[in-house]
């Protein structure tokens, strides 16, 4: 926790993410997420860990706005995230602009019926001329080495290739702030390692929710776990993916990395 | 943009074209057969213009015979009195006429993509709401498919050889198919709202 | 049962495709003015989950399948405009990509399967939900609704399909059409009331959504409404359906005017009525016969009625192990 204030105050711009005394709750009563303060300074990348059901997807889903508020069950609450100083309960549309979020299986994500209407459906939906989004498009397909996809429909893909035209999507909408759930999942080998190698490379700030302790060594130096819907534990990625007890205690495994040895 | 995609101009056109056939065989008067002969050959030239698969089109023909008979007999009563046919003729005449009908759809449906299809309908004047939704069906109905593949197997798995599954298992199988598809809509539309998405149907052509 | 084309004439393929383009623009209307942005993906889901799920097979005998239909089950999960704008995407995409359903017919089949199916459907279900309250009022308003959607559909099939030509022509498909139908319709009202019985033990929120808890509260408005609006169907039904219900409608003598090459000057019907043998030119006699025809029918109307109300009652009933449910998944 005092690595989190110590990052906040030496940023001397607002932070990137701030989420104070976040609370949400379930359609059903039960309780999601129990008062989340976290602040992330701009182009830091950072780690959420944490066992199944520990409100990993809920947090993540509340930093562009979709929770709460959909449906119209608005809650009126205290505002309780903020992104580059915006609180994001009376910002959405901004807020959804700057914070790119990439879901876990791409079939949810990748709903145009090419690959090139996907990734231009950001940019068109945010305001871009269609030759400026289908520029755009390409140029991001190019980036995640898929432009000669441009043309078939999802399906035709492979699950790699799906979860990079779904990152490609994020990246045409210019986000400042990319949020990933579990972008590791599912991924073969060589799938993972290329996809890690594209989400290191970019620059905009990064909050990243998996359970692939050893991704969060290569390319996350921050750790957050959350269990439960509270933050347990905050600070350098070695040292809280270090300690055994701590781990345990939440249902995470040390990496075998750090296990035989850095 | 139809000027770099040529085949885009040709979704229209054949879209356009088969349509334009199955109304001038359904105006043609009953019992026109030169007529009919007419458009019979133009069908083929077409056809092996295009090359679509004869036999898969005489199949797709044969698999609606029997219905289009039943209803044809039903009919034909009506067709007779108001054009003097004898009432066989009049039911040969609407089997006929609806085959070359259902070969002419068949044979667009083969060579267009559903993709060029749905731009091409949203071109000829779809409303974009309506061919916004046919879109995403398009593209769910795959994933929803392979669930259900999925689930089928799982479930032959468990059945150890017993015959196929009975009613209950069987509306079972759609009853969470359903809460899955509703599960997983909930989600894109997230992702959607997450890009910007004000229910407004934007795309990159026209 | 998709209508190809060519079959009907063409008044009628131009009066129905208005009437189905027009109700469908309203239905979008109503869609869009409920779901906002929602619409699309909802619609388009629930489409692709309606197509999918009419690739279930049911098994119903030696070399006989049926399927979900769906019309009644969209409407109940969605309501009744949406569960037309659903039908309506399945058309289509039937139509143009399987040539299931013709193209000049596709605002027939919409008028019966998606105006006159669903949103009828749902006129039948809401009562009857509303005077039995609860799940039980779901379960049995759906598979009730199911079965005269299908019923509903398949008299307005005939009338299409028979406008413009002699009036015992159409009563002929009238008769065939509702024959065929009242037993597929009877596999709809099971096929849905087993859907809607699993989704309500397993996932009762996607039925009765945030304001179920107030449903369940008010008090119900008493027997009234659900009896005469079921009765007022069943008796416009009994209309088309008294051919039918009257005769014990004769398969071989229906095989036998097909095939028996009847002499072609007589201009015979090809598909003889099944009330074909009541129809003898005796007088008052014939009279009597007709009202009793009629009687009949009405009677068999409100019976297999009855056999759809005690099945969905039966299946109310029943608590269902959700053990047994959850194996599905």
């Amino acid at each position: 926790m005092a690595d989190a204030s110590a990052l906040a105050v030496t940023s001397a711009v607002a932070p990137a993410v701030r989420l104070a005394g976040l609370v949400y709750d379930y359609p059903d009563g039960r309780r999601a997420l129990d008062g989340v303060d976290l602040s992330i300074a701009a182009g830091e990348s950072t780690a959420l860990v944490g066992p199944n059901g520990a409100g990993k997807s809920t947090l993540l889903l509340h930093l562009n706005g979709l929770l709460p508020g959909r449906d119209g069950l608005f809650r009126r609450r205290p505002p309780s995230v903020w992104i580059d100083g915006l609180d994001a309960s009376r910002h959405g549309a901004e807020v959804r602009r700057k914070v790119g979020l990439v879901f876990q299986d791409p079939d949810d994500q990748l709903f145009s019926t090419t690959v090139l209407e996907d990734v231009a459906f950001g940019p068109l939906n945010l305001g871009a001329a269609k030759a400026e989004a289908r520029r755009l498009a390409l140029e991001c397909l190019e980036r995640v080495g898929l432009a000669d996809a441009a043309d078939r429909p999802p399906r035709h893909l492979s699950f790699g290739e799906r979860k990079r035209v779904c990152l490609a999507g994020v990246l045409a909408c210019e986000p400042s702030v990319l949020v990933l759930d579990e972008p590791t999942a599912n991924l073969d080998p060589r799938g993972r390692r290329r996809f890690l190698e594209l989400i290191g490379s970019l620059p905009a700030t990064k909050l990243i929710a998996t359970h692939d302790l050893e991704m969060v060594l290569e390319i996350c130096p921050r750790t957050v776990v959350l269990d439960a819907g509270k933050i347990v534990a905050d600070g350098p990625s070695r040292a809280v993916l270090d300690d055994a007890a701590l781990l345990e205690a939440h249902g995470l495994e040390r990496p075998l990395s750090l296990l035989v040895g850095r | 943009m139809p000027s770099d995609r040529p085949w885009r101009l040709d979704a229209r056109v054949k879209l356009a074209g088969a349509v334009g056939f199955v109304l001038a065989v359904v105006l043609a008067p009953p019992g026109s057969w030169r007529y009919l002969g007419v458009l019979a050959l133009a069908l083929a030239a077409a056809v092996v213009a295009s090359g679509v698969s004869i036999p898969r089109l005489l199949a797709r023909w044969l698999g609606f015979l029997v219905l289009v008979g039943f209803l044809a007999a039903l009919a034909a009563g009506r067709v007779a009195e108001s054009s003097g046919l004898s009432w066989r003729l009049a039911a040969l005449d609407l089997v006929l006429r609806n085959g070359l009908a259902l070969m002419a759809m068949t044979a667009m449906a083969q060579v267009t993509p559903w993709t060029e299809m749905l731009w091409a309908m949203r071109r000829l004047g779809m409303p974009p709401a309506l061919a916004a939704t046919l879109g995403f069906m398009y593209r769910y109905l795959f994933v929803l498919h392979d669930e259900l593949t999925r689930m089928t197997v799982a479930r032959r798995a468990r059945s150890f050889g017993r015959r196929g599954l009975g009613f209950g298992a069987l509306a079972s199988l759609i009853g969470v198919l359903l809460g899955r598809a509703l599960d997983r809509e909930e989600r894109v539309f997230a992702a959607m709202t997450a890009r910007g998405w004000d229910g407004v149907p934007r795309t990159l052509d026209d | 049962m998709h209508i190809p084309d060519v079959l009907l004439s063409g008044g009628a393929a131009a009066a129905t495709a208005a009437v189905g383009a027009a109700g469908l623009a309203h239905a979008l209307r109503r869609v869009d003015r409920r779901h906002g942005p929602r619409t699309t993906s909802l619609m388009g889901m629930t489409a692709a989950f309606v197509f999918a799920a009419q690739m279930v097979n049911f098994p119903v005998g030696p070399g006989v399948s049926g399927h979900l239909l769906g019309g009644v089950l969209a409407a109940v999960l969605l309501g009744p405009w949406a569960g037309a704008v659903v039908i309506a995407a399945v058309l289509i995409v039937q139509c143009f990509l399987f040539q299931d359903g013709g193209v000049t017919a596709l605002g027939a089949n919409f008028v019966n399967m998606g105006l006159v199916g669903a949103v009828g459907g749902y006129a039948v279900y809401e009562p009857i939900r509303r005077a039995l309250g609860g799940r039980r009022g779901i379960l049995i308003g759906s598979m009730v609704a199911a079965w005269f959607s299908v019923l509903l559909a398949a008299g307005a099939f005939s009338i299409e399909l028979g406008a413009g030509g002699r009036r015992e022509d159409f009563l002929r498909i009238l008769s065939w059409m509702a024959l065929v139908h009242a037993v597929i319709g009877v596999g709809e009202a099971l096929i849905t009331g087993l859907v809607v019985r699993f989704v309500l033990t397993t996932r009762p929120e996607l039925i009765e959504g945030p304001g179920a808890v107030e449903v369940e509260a008010e008090p119900s408005p008493g027997w009234a409404s659900p009896v005469v609006a079921g009765l007022a169907v069943a008796l416009a039904v009994a209309v088309f359906a008294a051919p039918f219900a009257a005769s014990s409608p004769d398969g071989l003598e229906f095989v036998g005017e097909k095939f028996g090459f009847l002499p072609d000057e007589e201009a015979p019907p090809l598909v003889a009525s099944p009330m074909a043998g009541y129809e003898a030119p005796l007088g008052d006699l014939g009279r009597v016969k007709k009202l009793a025809t009629a009687a009949a029918g009405l009677i068999g109307t409100l019976t297999v009625f009855g056999f759809a109300w005690g099945m969905a009652r039966v299946f109310a009933a029943g608590d269902v192990k959700r053990e047994a449910l959850v194996d599905a998944v």
